[in-house]
Order: structure tokens, then sequence, then C-alpha cells
């Protein structure tokens, strides 16, 4: 299990033009300080799939990068399995996989190579390298791309080798920010199929979108974010109830306010 | 891990075609092309204003003074006999325009009487815009073999032989006897040169590298897989720290090659006479102690670079931050070139100065090794401090994501 407690995080802001930016009646603000995530918490069983929504600077992409531990929460506690993030970093990390819309690869390497270097930096062996790249690149269709350079793919291509580096570890939980954003049918398909996939082979993904499609289809509870606050986070069914809506839409505008 | 990730980020370095550029073919094709081109323009310029054919213009009632006898006698003067004038308003206009190079006003005095002790005065007109001056400098070479034979005439005349003579040119003759030994000279004319050339060209190679391993990574988004995966910052800083250093020891070695290449090339027998001159001049042991003192510079400027690297946003903010670290170097460097600064305690403690300075005693021969040991172990201390500093940098959300 995948469990957050209590998390809290805070940026400094840097300039009076960034205070304006976030409006200066953000109960969010405290001095030079701006509170993106305050007192979160959340689980993800194995097997389940977590939407997690809300408003733009709600706090979602700062909680996935904390959950994948490019950022460091200031409060709170984060465990995936027995493995604490904050005792046993790189124990952690080896069970969790992180995919952005933003989250780049080497473009002067080919796909390979990006695999390649990624198991090395996940402790993969040789041996486990080659098996493992040979099965994810089967699993996704990159056979006949993989040994080109990774600057030349498609878009498509390279949300393929983007999720083979995910999985490279075989993680037991996926984190996965928007990863549909920007993406044309055909690769928003092929991630669907993906997260369907890695759902039903036991893994707890935890991802955000704005597509209450994708909600629907795909989640077994959704977790809603307000202004760095969890103000919802159980199924569909009652939050429709809880809303008094009909539709998902309607029921997570409803949660999330103005 | 850090073999792994110092292999990659070579790897990746040297698909970059800027790198390439950096490191291999301004080295080794355009900079010796650029310097080539300028010492052959350069050697061009002043042979043309040496060997150019100056028109000038005298007086007809002048043809026959010893002067304008001897330029018309040289196939590089030509006197301008189409031109009949004493207006000095038009002989300036002719030397505006081109017409003539100079022009000289004798006087009356056509000839000079060589048993006579007057001065004579005789005025060179000319323009001389671009300072260099070579019509002057051609007449007189000219004029001095005239007075060097008016001399020697009439001191003869009155009655001095040679050794007489030349008591009465030259009263006192200084004779010149230098003591210091010939690697002294040479020591501390090429050791305040040599880190002058190698030192940039370490900065040069590093900054490429450094801007590209962390800036670029910031700004292609690939940071952000990296910093996720299992492995602790400290050896993504050390692989990434290494690659830097590799590349600005690479940039120094293959221009010292570019060098020796172009050198043997252009100068063949010279080139390889040369460098065996400087071997047995020096000692390979000193050449081979100055290249060591180096090392520990050449880790604190890829430790420093990549520290600035790892700040900047993308690559061109990194750009910027780099333009005035140039001058961070030179300005030690300068101070240890200059005359009178020699190697001491206080100087020893000035980072880079004292590298500079350490590498002229050396080739000086008259390195104090103690000092040597501690300048170099303070060097690398420095850099170790930069590089933990980097490491700390690196860790920092502030500073990854700005």
């Amino acid at each position: 299990m995948l469990s957050v407690r209590g998390i809290e995080k805070s940026f400094v802001l840097k300039n009076a033009k960034q205070m304006q930016q976030f409006k200066r009646q953000d109960p969010r603000i405290c001095g030079r300080r701006f509170k993106v995530l305050d007192g979160v918490s959340l689980t993800c069983q194995a097997g389940e799939v977590v939407a997690l929504l809300g408003a733009n600077g709600a706090g979602k992409t700062s909680l996935l990068r904390v959950l994948s531990t490019a950022l460091k929460a200031q409060k709170g506690r984060i465990q995936c399995n027995q493995a604490d993030a904050q005792k046993n970093l790189m124990a952690y990390r080896r069970q969790i996989g992180f995919l952005s819309g933003t989250t780049g690869l080497y473009e002067r390497l080919s796909g390979e190579e990006n695999l390649r270097y990624f198991a090395k930096l996940y402790g993969l062996d040789a041996k486990q390298q080659s098996e493992r790249i040979a099965h994810l690149s089967e699993q996704l269709a990159m056979q006949n791309f993989l040994k080109r350079r990774f600057g030349d793919y498609s878009t498509g291509m390279k949300q393929r080798v983007s999720i083979a580096r995910a999985l490279l570890h075989d993680p037991q939980f996926l984190i996965l920010d928007e990863p549909t954003t920007g993406l044309d049918i055909k690769a928003r398909g092929l991630i669907l199929n993906f997260i369907a996939e890695q759902r039903a082979a036991g893994k707890g993904i935890i991802f955000s979108t704005h597509d209450m499609a994708e909600v629907n289809q795909l989640c077994q509870r959704i977790c809603i974010l307000r202004q760095g606050q969890v103000v919802f986070n159980d199924s569909e069914a009652v939050l429709l109830s809880q809303t008094g809506q009909t539709s998902l839409a309607h029921a997570v505008l409803a949660m999330i306010g103005d | 891990m850090i073999v792994a990730i110092y292999k990659k980020e070579l790897l990746e370095l040297l698909r970059e075609k800027k790198t390439l550029m950096f490191m291999v073919l301004l080295p080794l094709v355009i900079f010796p092309a650029i310097f080539g081109a300028l010492a052959f323009f350069a050697t061009k310029s002043i042979q043309d204003s040496n060997t150019r054919i100056l028109n000038f213009y005298v007086d007809q009632a002048a043809y026959d003074n010893p002067l304008v006898l001897k330029l018309q006698a040289s196939e590089h003067f030509n006197l301008k006999r189409d031109l009949i004038t004493n207006d000095q308003a038009e002989l300036k206009r002719a030397l505006q325009d081109g017409q003539i190079d100079f022009w000289l006003s004798l006087g009356d005095s056509g000839q000079i009487a060589e048993d006579t002790q007057q001065q004579v005065h005789w005025k060179m007109y000319y323009y001389n815009a671009d300072g260099l001056n070579a019509p002057l400098r051609r007449v007189n070479s000219i004029l001095r073999e005239i007075q060097q034979q008016i001399t020697t005439a009439r001191l003869q005349g009155l009655g001095l032989n040679d050794e007489q003579q030349a008591a009465i040119l030259k009263p006192v003759v200084l004779e010149q006897n230098n003591l210091a030994p010939k690697r002294e000279t040479m020591g501390s004319l090429l050791g305040g040169f040599i880190p002058y050339i190698l030192l940039p060209l370490c900065l040069m190679g590093a900054i490429y590298p450094a801007i590209d391993l962390a800036a670029g990574e910031k700004e292609r988004g690939t940071l952000e897989s990296l910093i996720i995966a299992p492995v602790a910052a400290s050896q993504l800083v050390l692989g990434k720290f290494l690659t830097v250093f590799t590349a600005s020891m690479a940039c120094v070695l293959v221009t010292l090659l570019s060098l020796l290449l172009w050198g043997f090339i252009f100068a063949q027998g010279f080139a390889v006479q040369a460098i065996v001159q400087l071997g047995e001049t020096f000692g390979i042991l000193s050449l081979f102690v100055s290249a060591v003192m180096l090392i520990p510079v050449a880790l604190f400027v890829s430790a420093l670079v990549l520290t600035i690297a790892v700040y900047a946003k993308n690559y061109k903010e990194a750009q910027n931050f780099m333009a005035p670290l140039s001058f961070l170097i030179f300005a030690p460097l300068i101070a240890a070139m200059l005359p009178g600064i020699q190697l001491n305690w206080g100087w020893a403690i000035v980072p880079i100065s004292n590298v500079a300075l350490s590498i002229k005693e050396i080739l000086k021969g008259q390195a104090d090794y103690l000092m040597l040991s501690t300048i170099w172990l303070s060097q690398l201390g420095l850099a170790l401090c930069m590089l933990m500093f980097c490491i700390y940098w690196f860790k920092r959300e502030a500073v990854l994501f700005r």
C-alpha cells in the first residue's frame, strides 16, 4: 500500500510579481511562503487506480512530485509498503514509477540506450536489463525503433519509451501526472490501455487528469484537491450522492468550487 | 554507479555537434586556421608595406642629391618626375590622393660638402594616418647609410683613425653579461605564459559540457527522471563532474596536440627541434610537475562551472552566468604575470595565481617543493570544497526547480 499522511509543502515566493499572481487573499500565502499542500493524506492499494482531480494550481502536480520524491515534503509521512520515503529513500524509489508529460529522455541516445541507462540506475544487472528491455519492447511494440535515436521519434514513440522507462524496475506503484495531456487519440489510447493493464497486473496507480471520461473508465477512487487540501477521497458513487449531481463533471465542479 | 553515469554523460556529450565543435574542431582546426590566417595576413601586410613601391616627389633642383640618387637607385622607390609643382597645397593634395607617398624638401643644399662641419636640415612630408609610418622608416634606413658615409668621411678629414672614430661615435660601450642561467630566463618567460594559455583552455573545455549536463538537463526535462532514480545526488554530481573534468583536460590536450601537429606541418624540423630544446632546457620532470600543478585548478574550474550550470534555469541563463567567469580566471593569471611578482607564502594562498607562479618557479628550476606541495594540496582542497558545495547545491529544490 502507498500511504500519504499529513503532507505539507510550501514554497518561498520570490518576488512581488509572484505574490500578485497568487492573489493576496489566497489563504495559502503566509508571509513570503506559499503553502501548496496542507495536510494531504491519501492511500492507494495494490490493484487500485486513484484519480487525482482539482483545478489548476490546486496542488496536484506538487503532490505527485512529492510522491515521486522529486520534491521533499516539509511535514508528513510517505510510505510504500514498508519503505519510508524519508528514512529509506532508495528502497522507496525502487517501488515507485513516475511519468509525466514533461519528464523527458535523452534525445542523443537511442531508446535502448536510454532504457539501459535507467535500468542501471535502478540497479538491474546486465542480464536483467536485457530481459526487461526485451519484455517491455514486445509489450509496447517498440522493436522497430528502439535502436534509433530518441530525438528522431514521434510523440507516440517517445511516450512508449517513457512508459517503458517508468516500468523498467517493475515498480509496485505508478504515479502519473497528466499522462494524456497533449497527446493525439492514438497515443492517448496507448496510455489508457497501459494503465488498465498495469492495474490488472496488480499495480497501484495514482494519476492526475482533467478528463472525466478517463476517470470514469479507469478509476476506483477519486481524490479531489482544493487549495492544497483533500476535500474528497472516496468512490465515484459516493461523490455523486454527496454532491447530488448526476454527472461526474458536475460533481467534481461542485467539490472544487470557485 | 558513478562509472555508469560518467559513461552515459560522455557518450551523450560526444554525440552533440556543439561538443565536437568546441572540443575538437575548434582547437584542432578553427583556432590554428584563425591564428594561421592572422599570422599570414600580418606578415603579408608588413611585407607589403616594406616592399611596396613608394612614389615620391622632389624638386628638380635636388635630383642630384645623394639621398634622391640612392632612392632612385632602389627598386622600391619611384621619383614622380611628371609632377612639377612647388605649391605645398597641391603636393598635400597629391599625398592625400595617394599619387605620392611622401615629398622631400631638401633646400638649396643639393650636395653635402664632406669637409664642412655644418648640419644640414632636410624635410620629409608624409601622411601617417595608420601609425605604421612605413615611408619614414624606409627613407631613414637609406639615409642612415648616407649619414654613415658622411660621418666617416668627415672624421677621416679630421685625421682620425678607425679607433678614434669609434671612440667619438660611441664613447661608452656597455658590454652585456647576463649571469642568469638560460633556463631561468626561459622559465621566467614561459612560466608566466603557459598557465595563461592552458587555464583558459581548461575553462573553455569545461563550460559547454557543464551547461549541457546541468542546465541542459533542466531545459530538456530529463533532470526529473534522473533525480527520482534510486541514486544518491552525490553520485549523480560526481558522474557529471568527472565528465566535465575529462572534457576540460581533453580540450587542453587536443589544443596542445593541434599546436604540435600544425607546428610540425608548417615548421617541420623546427617544431621537433623546439620540443627537444624545451625538454633539454627544463627537463621532462619539470614539465611533468608543471602539468601536475594544473590538475587541481582544472578540478576546481570544473566544479565551479558545474555549480553555476546547476543553478541556471536554462542554456541561455547559464551562458550569461559564464561570461564574467573568464575575468575571474584571467585576473589572478595576469597578476601572476606582472613583473616583480614572486612566489612567496603570501601569494601561495591566492588561488590560480599560486599555481601560475609555481609553474614559473618550476620551469626556472627554483621550486620550493614544500611550498609546491602546500599549494597543490590547498588547491585540491579548494576543488573538493567546491565539489562538495556543488553536491549540496544539487540537492536543493530551490536550485533545481527555480
